[in-house]
């Protein structure tokens, strides 16, 4: 079986049958993978965020809320971990949702790579920033103050 | 028999500079169809009056346009269901060629580029491809489409972007990807892993809701994104 030429645009018939795969348009799997990204990150945020607003806001409460208890907290390892995974999930599923609108909306290439440019740096930066002072900060400073 | 008042927006290249709306006043039954209505203002009211109709049962998806906002088949919508004062609108995102015409040859590329035809290079049997009522069923809901694009322009990823392979040609391409039958599944993967393909389909869920066949759209595409990331088209 041979298609007209006109309908094989993208996958091209092979000599002997068959179609060749297509040649990718770029992009290799990034589509795919940040795409599955989105859906796990979407899902685990959903448990992380809500314990995060549950346990601050419910359970301690905010009229408890004082340095005292962000200090115990931050002094133990699995909730620094867990503010990390917490912001980083967040932020980078809402730098791909940046990503996605921006490639919908800003059709001029060399703007699009601009808009990006600010986005990913504000995004990413901040990012480092929130990271390097969870895993590094040393609550007793508030303590010694 | 009520009279209603059709605001169509019109559009002429060789007069018109931009598209602009007009009124017209037609007695209707309540049983009729916006496309009776249509039909009404053209042979009687305005013979400029420009839309495309053939079947006008719902079969041949022709008459695909905006009506009070959302794409409808013409031939489809009862006037009682539309109420006295109805807008009439072209499809969006493609070029308007006059009134309600609209340029479908870049809807056509798209489909094209998906391959939508069964391959199979195989040796044929003696007699048929016989396939079972389970390996049928998994691609029944896409073999409804009608080609009519109310799903491609009711999708705001494609109105941001016409590269997009959009929902139709999605469809099109699942109704072969999943049949028993074809061997070419792995290529129209390969096509739709694209950023234009699957992946620019955002789950807005409006081509699902402007079908005028009812065909589970927005699940087909997860479909074809699951197959995409498992590398299999296996149930």
């Amino acid at each position: 079986m041979s298609a007209p030429a006109q309908v094989a645009e993208r996958g091209t018939p092979r000599r002997g049958g068959g179609y060749a795969k297509p040649r990718k348009a770029g992009g290799g799997n990034f589509e795919l993978i940040s795409w599955f990204f989105m859906r796990l990150s979407g899902l685990l945020l959903i448990f992380l965020a809500l314990y995060h607003l549950v346990w601050w806001n419910l359970i301690v409460g905010v009229a408890h809320l004082d340095s005292q208890v962000v200090i115990e907290r931050w002094n133990n390892p699995f909730w620094r971990l867990f503010n990390v995974a917490l912001v980083t999930f967040a932020m980078l599923h809402g730098l791909n949702g940046a990503r996605y609108s921006i490639e919908d909306y800003v059709r001029r290439p060399g703007r699009q790579v601009a808009v990006k440019a600010v986005v990913y740096t504000l995004v990413l930066g901040s990012l480092l920033v929130a990271v390097f002072a969870l895993l590094t900060f040393d609550p007793a400073v508030l303590v010694n103050r | 028999m009520k009279t209603v008042t059709l605001t169509i927006l019109r559009f002429n290249p060789e007069t018109d500079r931009e598209a602009a709306y007009r009124e017209y006043r037609v007695d209707v039954e309540p049983t009729d169809r916006v496309l009776d209505a249509l039909s009404k203002v053209k042979w009687y009211q305005d013979g400029t009056l420009t839309f495309r109709r053939s079947c006008a049962h719902g079969v041949c998806g022709s008459d695909a346009m905006r009506i009070n906002g959302v794409n409808r088949l013409a031939c489809k919508v009862l006037m009682r269901d539309v109420g006295d004062r109805v807008t009439i609108e072209p499809l969006m995102g493609f070029r308007v060629i006059k009134d309600m015409v609209v340029d479908m040859e870049p809807f056509f590329a798209q489909y094209r580029s998906v391959l939508p035809f069964m391959i199979n290079d195989s040796r044929p049997p003696q007699r048929e491809r016989l396939q079972s009522i389970a390996d049928r069923e998994r691609f029944d809901d896409t073999t409804k489409c009608i080609l009519c694009a109310a799903c491609t322009t009711s999708c705001p990823s494609f109105w941001a972007n016409e590269e997009f392979v959009g929902p139709a040609a999605i469809v099109n391409a699942h109704r072969f990807i999943f049949d028993s039958r074809d061997e070419a599944a792995g290529a129209r993967l390969d096509i739709l892993n694209d950023r234009e393909g699957v992946w620019r389909c955002r789950t807005i869920f409006n081509c699902t809701e402007a079908c005028p066949r009812e065909i589970r759209i927005t699940k087909a595409i997860g479909e074809v994104k699951k197959a995409i990331l498992y590398g299999s088209t296996a149930p």
